[in-house]
């Protein structure tokens, strides 16, 4: 009996070090994902985007935005001024079934945890389009955001890492210096006529 | 014939002994006081008020001496700092003068050596003012490459987080405008 009992006790012990580990990781990872799996898209896509603004952008990136006169600009420094880190990996293939929802199952996995929300999803199968919008809630906040948009041709990962106020990065849309891509708004917009 | 007189004047005695002892009598002996010399009083110093006045005054002029001579040496060193900083042409002007010094025979050598001398060190001086003016120059250029290399990482940095938070914006409208069109046609699949 004495054995049994002992052996139940390591069992324990051994089963609370790992939850406490686990947590540990989980509480050191954040609001980050790990989009490493994506990056074998890198050989197969048409043309990949990927943009990391780490703090150490974010700081060189501040003085310039706040220099500036430019009201768009201003926005943007609101913006991110609690935000930790966004990164994004957009992939454009030449034609549909480059990808398979499978491959992006490692990101999913990540979000299928309690400390993040689905807030949004979107499915079409005449669009081939697959949205998915999750927030990251600490108490009143908005701790982080990640978008998955997997479409037939096109694949994006956004994750924000920190406070966001999700209705001014909307606004943002078109309103940067830079020209924007107006691809997916004219092929909704046909769509929509159709 | 017994000398005792020659011993203890008694007995008869010789003529030429009579003789010498009257000679040699007038320089005997004669017991008197000891006289000392009359000691003068040393002469005790008397403060006069014209020799201290005049001592105070000679002073004062030494003393005013001593610092107007200071005085001119720290106005002549700024004077020369003043003539190197902003007017380096003056300068540039003995250092040609320097250049074009032909020597001369006669009464003129010490003078050209004296302008030679100025002029040469008019012209160490241009050097080493030339050499602060370059090396102040070089910081600046550095410091301007540093904070244009800064500028440009800045705005680099501010493009890229525009890109990403472009993608971020772009995405969440995407998935705004599908959720409205199904509510308005219902649902796309």
């Amino acid at each position: 009996m004495k054995p049994i009992l002992n052996r139940s006790i390591k069992l324990i012990c051994c089963a609370s070090l790992l939850m406490l580990c686990a947590a540990g990781a989980a509480l050191g990872q954040g609001a980050r994902l790990q989009l490493a799996s994506l990056d074998r898209f890198e050989s197969i896509a048409d043309r990949t985007v990927d943009v990391t603004v780490d703090q150490k952008v974010l700081q060189l990136a501040r003085p310039f935005l706040q220099r500036s006169k430019d009201p768009n600009k201003q926005k943007i420094n609101e913006i991110i001024s609690e935000i930790e880190g966004i990164y994004v990996k957009h992939f454009t293939f030449e034609k549909s079934g480059q990808y398979s929802q499978a491959d992006i199952e490692p990101i999913r996995s990540q979000l299928n945890n309690p400390a993040w929300i689905k807030i949004a999803n979107v499915r079409s199968k005449r669009r081939g389009q697959n949205l998915d919008v999750y927030t990251q809630v600490n108490g009143n906040k908005i701790g982080g955001l990640a978008v998955i948009a997997a479409e037939d041709t096109e694949l994006t990962v956004v994750n924000i890492v920190g406070p966001i106020d999700l209705e001014k990065l909307s606004e943002l849309e078109g309103s940067f210096g830079i020209p924007d891509l107006y691809i997916v708004r004219d092929r909704d917009d046909k769509t929509q006529k159709e | 014939m017994k000398d005792d007189y020659l011993w203890d004047r008694s007995g008869e005695p010789d003529a030429e002994v009579l003789r010498l002892e009257r000679t040699l009598g007038r320089l005997r002996h004669r017991p008197r006081p000891l006289e000392l010399p009359r000691s003068r009083p040393l002469p005790r110093w008397r403060l006069h008020p014209t020799l201290a006045a005049a001592a105070v005054l000679v002073l004062m002029l030494l003393g005013a001496g001593v610092w107007l001579a200071l005085h001119r040496s720290a106005d002549a060193t700024t004077q020369r700092l003043i003539i190197v900083g902003p007017r380096p042409v003056s300068l540039v002007g003995l250092y040609r003068r320097a250049e074009s010094f032909q020597p001369s025979v006669g009464d003129q050598g010490k003078q050209n050596a004296d302008v030679r001398s100025d002029a040469e060190r008019a012209s160490r001086q241009r050097r080493r003012l030339e050499a602060g003016q370059a090396e102040i120059i070089l910081a600046r250029r550095a410091r301007e490459r540093r904070e244009e290399r800064m500028m440009r990482e800045s705005e680099e940095a501010a493009e890229k987080l525009m890109l990403a938070l472009r993608y971020a914006s772009s995405k969440l409208n995407l998935v705004q405008r599908q959720i409205q069109v199904n509510k308005e046609h219902g649902p796309a699949s």
